[in-house]
C-alpha cells in the first residue's frame, strides 16, 4: 500500500544511519590497535550509501523518483591514509628502529562524523513520526 | 452524488493525494541525506490549480446569477530534480509544512462529512 512507502523508507534511512554509527564506534574503539586477524594494525572503516528503488506496485510517476537508501558497503580507507609510524620503542610490536604502525584515526573526524550521524538518525525520526500522524488523522477522518 | 456531496471531497482527496506523494519524496531525501551524488526532489504544483478549473455556469435569463465554480479535478503536479545536494534545513521545513496542509486537507474533509451527516441526522 501506498501510504506505507514512507515508514519504508524512514525505516531504511534509520538502518542506515545506525550501521553508520556502528562503524564510527568501530573506529573509536580500535583507536590503537595494533593487531588484527589480517595482520598489521586496524584499518579505519567507511560506510558508503546508495539509493535504492522503492518497490511499488502503483504505477505513479514517483516511481522512478522516490528512493530509499541502503548501505552500499563498508570499505577501508585508502593504503596510504590508514596507518600511521609512531616512535615507541616499548611497545611489543614495534619494528627494528622503535617504529609501531598504529591505525591513522582522527578522533575528532571520527567525533564530528558521530554527531552528524546522530542529527540525520533523529531527521528520520522526525519523518517517521509526521508519517505516522499523517496515518492517525487519515483514519480519524470518518470520526 | 454532487448535489450532496459536492466537489469538496474530489477537490481535497486530489490536494490529499499531492501531499501524501510529496510526503514520499521528502522522507526519500532525508533518508539519503548521506548518498553520493543523490540529488533533492521536489514535488511543484503546475500552475495555478484555480485558474485552470474556473467554469462559467450558463444562464437562459438576465436574471440569473451567473455563478462561478471550481472544476473539481486531479491537481497537476510537476516532478522537479534540483540538482543540489540535499539540504537537511530545508527538507525538514518542507517536512513540516507539507505534514501540516495534509492534516488541513484531512480536517476540513472531516468536517465535510460532518456536516453531511448532521443534515442526515436532522431529516430523521
Amino acid at each position: 500500500m501506498e501510504f506505507f512507502t514512507p515508514f519504508k523508507i524512514c525505516g531504511d534511512g534509520l538502518a542506515a544511519q545506525r550501521a553508520k554509527m556502528d562503524v564510527i564506534v568501530s573506529n573509536i574503539a580500535n583507536v590503537n590497535t595494533t593487531r588484527t586477524p589480517e595482520g598489521g594494525p586496524y584499518k579505519r572503516k567507511v560506510v558508503v550509501f546508495s539509493t535504492d528503488s522503492v518497490d511499488s506496485s502503483f504505477d505513479s510517476k514517483l516511481k522512478d523518483a522516490v528512493k530509499t537508501v541502503k548501505v552500499d558497503g563498508i570499505e577501508e580507507a585508502a593504503a596510504n591514509e590508514s596507518v600511521k609510524m609512531m616512535h615507541n620503542p616499548g611497545h611489543p610490536d614495534a619494528d627494528e628502529r622503535g617504529f609501531v604502525a598504529v591505525p591513522n584515526i582522527n578522533i575528532v573526524t571520527e567525533m564530528v562524523d558521530m554527531m552528524l550521524t546522530n542529527r540525520a538518525y533523529e531527521a528520520c525520526v522526525t519523518a517517521f513520526d509526521a508519517s505516522k500522524n499523517m496515518a492517525v488523522k487519515t483514519l480519524d477522518i470518518g470520526k | 452524488m454532487e448535489f450532496l456531496f459536492g466537489k469538496t471531497i474530489k477537490i481535497l482527496t486530489s490536494m490529499m493525494d499531492f501531499r501524501s506523494q510529496k510526503h514520499q519524496l521528502i522522507t526519500s531525501n532525508i533518508a539519503n541525506i548521506d548518498t553520493p551524488e543523490y540529488t533533492s526532489k521536489d514535488l511543484q504544483f503546475k500552475g495555478v490549480i484555480g485558474e485552470a478549473m474556473r467554469k462559467q455556469l450558463t444562464t437562459t435569463s438576465k436574471k440569473h446569477l451567473s455563478g462561478q465554480f471550481v472544476n473539481a479535478g486531479i491537481i497537476d503536479s510537476d516532478f522537479v530534480d534540483s540538482e543540489e545536494r540535499v539540504n537537511v534545513e530545508k527538507e525538514m521545513a518542507n517536512l513540516a509544512e507539507n505534514h501540516l496542509m495534509y492534516n488541513l486537507s484531512v480536517e476540513l474533509l472531516s468536517r465535510k462529512f460532518r456536516s453531511i451527516k448532521s443534515v442526515l441526522n436532522e431529516v430523521k
